[in-house]
């Protein structure tokens, strides 16, 4: 397989698993895009070699999310406006409340949550992803859910 | 029921079309130019495009000034930041005298550490320095062993999983940061960032990664900084029930330290995790219980066989327990069950009037 065909084959498995992380951990379509294109050109230009998917997807959400800390770094300092974010995604009032919700909840237990409720990552993979303990990855998945089910019943109902 | 909607709703979003088109397009011009088969007019297209999310990426890490992490935090290195500190403490003149002539002796005088912030995983705090802290940190840093290394291959953004604790010098336009490495491979990068973000010098250094952390978290995170378990519980305790006595009083730093070490030292490789809404309880009596105030209470429960349960307590206004989220550690690597440490140490806080009796008991 060429260069080119593994990075379609990539694009086409964890693209949008990669999006809706960046997505939700960013909250900006712009900054979104830019992370993923850098996540992608990353495997590009490192060709790295994994001994199954499960290690080619984790490699690649690692490197995402080191992208997109760089990116809550840079906004640390720079103030970024808000956005309506889902409105090009989701049709459906009800689907788009829980996604508003979730964007509400606060970044540290909101990367956590969509690792593990959405892409179905174990808290053990979490862990080494986002380079926390597992126990800190249990806790934040605890509270992010508390905090979750707050923003939802108290806005959204 | 409602990870299942949050799932469904999620698995709405895709990467866009475009983003695709323009993944590929980039890939060729990297490709191309690989080749050398780029014509001027693709290579102005390339320079346009890459440079802006670099400079985003090296202005985020610029923001923070001093950059240091660590997740693993053993007992040994904290015993020998302990042992270090003492050191330091011991020649503190010579230290002074001799920064001059190491090569961090720019960082170490240049960043004031008035300010620093930490993130994961330790417990994210924005806050500043007090002047024995700021002192003591720079100290720490001229006392170390700096050897500068050519750090050509370690790209600014390339670092890995670095920002744990940033350090600002506000007084100053410029702001000067070390980004340690936690990735064992032990590199220190120092740069010197203009108000406008652009990076007036960098420098690498080969550096002991445990020995900085352990010295971070000596000077100046305290142990109450780092992420429960076996950290922020230990700032307030409130109350403390020993066989069924119950005590009070509010601990000091040594003695949370103390404390801190004693649990940092056991093997907590058993970990079980409760259901949310569940009350799961031991069908032991507690031998010892810490616990803190707040509207989110935080207890400690160590029980005679040596299992602890470390218990987030989610209050109602009026101070009712709504839920309980229970993690349980079982010691089961030690023959000896560590309790007899803790008796020791209780023994000493109430002879020592630190824990009292509550008088209406």
């Amino acid at each position: 397989m060429s260069d080119d065909e593994r990075l379609c084959h990539a694009m086409d498995k964890y693209g949008d698993m990669l999006f809706r992380y960046c997505l939700i951990s960013l909250r900006s379509h712009a900054d979104a895009e830019d992370t993923v294109q850098e996540t992608f050109l990353t495997y590009y230009k490192k060709a790295p070699k994994f001994s199954d998917g499960g290690h080619e997807k984790a490699w690649l959400l690692t490197v995402a999310a080191n992208k997109c800390r760089d990116v809550h770094r840079f906004r640390k300092r720079h103030m970024t406006e808000s956005e309506e974010l889902l409105k090009d995604y989701v049709a459906k009032e009800e689907d788009k409340r829980i996604l508003e919700a979730l964007l509400e909840v606060p970044e540290k237990f909101r990367q956590p949550l969509s690792l593990h409720y959405i892409e179905g990552f174990k808290v053990s993979e979490i862990s080494d992803i986002m380079n926390i303990s597992q126990s800190a990855v249990k806790m934040r998945l605890s509270k992010g859910r508390k905090l979750l089910e707050e923003i939802y019943r108290k806005e959204f109902i | 029921m409602l990870n299942k909607k949050l799932k469904n709703a999620a698995d709405k979003i895709t990467m866009p079309e475009s983003l695709k088109i323009r993944i590929l397009r980039e890939c060729e011009k990297i490709s191309a130019a690989e080749n050398n088969e780029y014509e001027d007019s693709q290579v102005f297209v390339v320079e346009k495009a890459k440079p802006r999310y670099i400079r985003r990426i090296i202005s985020g890490i610029a923001a923070c000034a001093v950059l240091v992490g660590g997740i693993g935090l053993a007992g040994k290195s904290l015993r020998n930041s302990a042992e270090q500190f003492s050191e330091i403490s011991d020649k503190e003149v010579s230290i002074d005298k001799s920064a001059d002539t190491k090569p961090m002796s720019d960082a170490a005088g240049i960043l004031s550490f008035s300010g620093f912030r930490t993130c994961p995983p330790y417990k994210e705090s924005d806050d500043l320095l007090d002047e024995t802290k700021s002192e003591n940190m720079k100290k720490f840093f001229g006392s170390l062993d700096w050897e500068e290394i050519d750090g050509t291959e370690y790209e600014v953004f390339q670092l890995p999983k670095v920002d744990c604790i940033s350090f600002s010098a506000p007084e100053d336009e410029r702001e000067c940061s070390v980004t340690i490495s936690m990735d064992g491979s032990n590199i220190a990068q120092y740069t010197e960032v203009s108000a406008e973000t652009d990076i007036l010098s960098s420098k690498y250094y080969r550096i002991d990664e445990e020995e900085i952390r352990g010295g971070i978290i000596m000077y100046i995170l305290d142990y109450y900084n780092m992420y429960p378990p076996f950290g922020s519980i230990f700032k307030k305790t409130e109350t403390l029930y020993c066989e069924s006595e119950m005590y009070s009083g509010w601990l000091d730093f040594e003695d949370i330290t103390t404390l801190s070490k004693l649990f940092l030292g056991w093997d907590w490789s058993n970990e079980e995790i409760a259901e949310d809404f569940l009350y799961v309880e031991s069908g032991q009596e507690a031998f010892v219980e810490f616990r803190s105030s707040g509207t989110q209470a935080e207890v400690y429960v160590v029980y005679p066989d040596g299992t602890v349960e470390w218990q987030e307590m989610i209050l109602s206004d009026i101070g009712v327990c709504e839920r309980k989220v229970i993690h349980r550690y079982h010691n089961v690597s030690r023959e000896e069950v560590p309790v007899s440490s803790l008796c020791m140490l209780i023994d000493k806080l109430i002879s020592e009037n630190i824990l009292n009796k509550p008088t209406n008991s």
